[in-house]
């Protein structure tokens, strides 16, 4: 899976968590490695990434994705609190999950499983 | 030369259209103050009830520009009598019934009468010329107080008490109250030779602010020049006895006029102060404003009506925005390293640990817990304070989100009984986390407060139309003069008592706020005997389902 954050400390914790969770993780610290890396390593069965990046916000790196037809599943971090993030990532789909910072690792354990359980990579590989 | 400067005179007379009126420079020496009062006296009695509206307007002004909780301005009587015409703002109706009695020129109110000058305090308690107050008025801490003047002379006096926040009252409150006692005694002035009517509007005409006044009906009785600025360009025919102003919420959602705030005064007895909103201008043109709304009382408390003043506040709202969004940075920039010991912490727990180290982490973990919880609270609190806080409804079975926060909230499923009547299935229009939070906030307070090894209890029915919840805990009881204030931001720092009580005492305003915008109420009783009771009422969504009637 691949997992995107701009603080290190942060991108590195939570790599580590996925990784004791038992996933193969690719990191990366902005959008512009988020998509390089989806063009390149893909396709992923999971994008875990922040909202606020340098170089393009992940809503907009997902929006464009979403766009080109990737329906990898997307878990959104997110300390902000801006009102509007929660419609913004209800409009990436159904299999996008909001998960506010601080969160548990039960907590990210559970969004990764449910949204890996359902999601689409083999409708992904036939597009 | 002496020709010159006569004609110069009698042309300024001949020049003066308006009929003399008696000007203070020309009275002769020797007048006696007595005079003065008999002016006052004679000023009040041609206001009339007028006058009353009039003080209304300007305790509700004052008490909304400087942040205080109580508003008191009151004229005339002399000596330690009671006012002849006053207004509260802050107190609801019930309380001020119970009180009694006129509000007596006693105390802070003397001093500041006899020396004819502000009185500010940190602590009107600690204060010599402090005499107590009457029974079931509200406590009073800071104190800023500044004369009412007519001719030079106290003819009353403007009063705030408990600036928000456990702040103290400062010059610019000051300057703030003196600016608006003066407009008091102009108005005084100019009502010894005006209808009252006539005199009340002028009165209204020359504040800055828009003002809306309502009769008992909800009808509006009067208008002033300047919310003309703001009022749409609607028609209105002579039916329309709805205030002219269109105002929404900073999102856009346009209030219905039972929900306008001088509405909600008539209605509700309910008092607005400072809240932020939009009115649709000539031309549809957005003008924020700041509005505070109040019940105008009779004498004797009982409801004659609200008033509403609404000041244009683009300037203030820049300076808001501004300090939201460094609110909202900190927010943000806490919340990362907060992140990064919250995850960091929950895999060291999953590895190999000795008791102690594991002791240690689980404190670490609680901690930054509840730090991450300080850091929402906050963003709430200020997003409440805006009016920004939005909440999406859904229906919700709200015996089964009780069940579930029972179940969930540490430390209160093992001692919290339940009572849902097994047969009544309620359903609310609400936001799912944010009732959540509601009364795991109440549940969390009653933990933290209920005496050791003492039951709380939870429970939910069916009470005029709607879903009322209570949390009941048996503790120590919130003292009656506190009851009111326990909503506050920061009200837990006040109460010495509770000091050992963690947290920065923002729970019940946030639950407050996050009840109000589901348009329900929440509300505290607590006496020795029976313990502390949070009461919730929530609209319901559709009739209660029995499940017996269901299965018929």
């Amino acid at each position: 899976m691949l997992v995107a954050d701009d603080d290190p400390d942060m991108l590195a914790a939570v790599s580590d968590a996925l990784a004791s969770l038992g996933f193969d993780v690719l990191s990366v610290e902005n959008g512009a490695g988020l998509i390089d890396r989806l063009a390149m390593d893909g396709p992923f069965d999971l994008i875990v990434t922040d909202i606020s990046m340098p170089w393009m916000d992940s809503l907009k790196t997902l929006r464009s994705i979403r766009t080109a037809g990737v329906t990898t599943p997307v878990v959104v971090m997110t300390a902000l609190t801006d009102e509007q993030i929660p419609a913004r990532v209800q409009a990436l789909g159904t299999n996008t999950v909001l998960l506010r910072k601080p969160f548990s690792l039960d907590e990210l354990a559970a969004a990764a499983q449910r949204l890996i359980a359902s999601g689409p990579r083999e409708a992904e590989r036939q597009q | 030369m002496t020709l010159l400067i006569l004609a110069a005179v009698v042309a300024g007379a001949i020049g003066r259209h308006a009929p003399r009126r008696e000007r203070p420079l020309l009275r002769r020496r020797g007048d006696t103050s007595d005079q003065t009062t008999l002016d006052i006296a004679a000023a009040i009695g041609n206001a009339g009830d007028h006058a009353r509206i009039a003080l209304h307007t300007i305790a509700l002004q004052a008490q909304t520009l400087t942040g205080a909780e109580l508003a008191l301005a009151g004229i005339g009587g002399a000596g330690t009598n009671a006012f002849d015409v006053w207004a509260h703002v802050g107190m609801p109706s019930a309380q001020v019934r119970q009180i009694g009695h006129p509000p007596r020129r006693v105390g802070l109110i003397a001093l500041l009468s006899e020396e004819n000058r502000a009185v500010r305090v940190r602590d009107a308690r600690q204060h010599l010329g402090y005499v107590g107050l009457p029974p079931h008025h509200s406590p009073i801490s800071t104190f800023l107080g500044v004369p009412i003047r007519f001719r030079g002379r106290v003819a009353g006096c403007l009063c705030l008490g408990n600036k928000r926040d456990g702040a103290e009252f400062t010059l610019q409150d000051q300057q703030m109250a003196e600016m608006l006692a003066a407009r008091a005694g102009g108005a005084l002035e100019a009502a010894r030779t005006q209808e009252s009517r006539t005199w009340l509007q002028s009165v209204l005409d020359e504040m800055p602010e828009g003002v809306v006044v309502l009769n008992t009906r909800g009808e509006v009785t009067l208008e002033n020049q300047p919310l003309g600025s703001f009022a749409h360009d609607g028609p209105r025919d002579a039916h329309d006895r709805l205030p002219a102003v269109h105002l929404s919420l900073p999102s856009g959602e346009r209030l219905s006029p039972a929900d306008l705030p001088v509405a909600r005064a008539v209605i509700d007895g309910e008092v607005t102060v400072g809240r932020e909103l939009v009115a649709r201008g000539p031309g549809n043109k957005p003008v924020p404003l700041i509005v505070s709304a109040a019940p105008i009382l009779t004498h004797d408390g009982s409801p004659d009506g609200a008033v509403m003043v609404c000041q244009e506040v683009s300037a203030v709202r820049a300076l808001q925005r501004v300090r939201e969004e460094w609110a909202s940075i900190v927010a943000h920039e806490l919340r990362q390293p907060i992140s990064v010991i919250t995850v960091r912490c929950s895999l060291l727990l999953r590895g190999h640990l000795s008791s102690e180290q594991r002791d240690s982490l689980e404190q670490i973990a609680r901690s930054v817990h509840s730090l991450g919880r300080m850091v929402t609270d906050l963003m709430d609190a200020s997003l409440l304070e805006s009016d920004r806080l939005r909440v999406t409804l859904e229906r919700i079975d709200i015996g089964e989100l009780l069940r579930d926060v029972v179940r969930r909230t540490p430390l209160a499923a093992a001692r919290t009984r339940t009572i849902i009547p097994p047969d009544l299935r309620l359903f609310v229009r609400g936001d799912p986390q944010r009732l959540e939070q509601v009364m795991s906030n109440l549940l969390s307070n009653a933990v933290k407060y209920a005496a050791p090894d003492t039951e709380i209890v939870v429970d939910l029915d069916v009470a005029a139309g709607q879903a009322h919840i209570r949390v009941i805990n048996a503790g120590d009881p919130i003292p009656e003069d506190e009851l009111p204030f326990v909503f506050n931001r920061f009200a837990r720092a006040r109460t010495a008592g509770a000091r050992k009580v963690k947290g920065l005492g923002l729970g019940l305003y946030i639950a407050k706020g996050l009840v109000t915008a589901h348009r329900g109420r929440i509300w505290a009783e607590s006496a020795p005997d029976t313990g502390t009771t949070f009461h919730v009422a929530l609209p319901l969504d559709g009739s209660p389902l029995s499940s017996l009637k269901e299965s018929a």
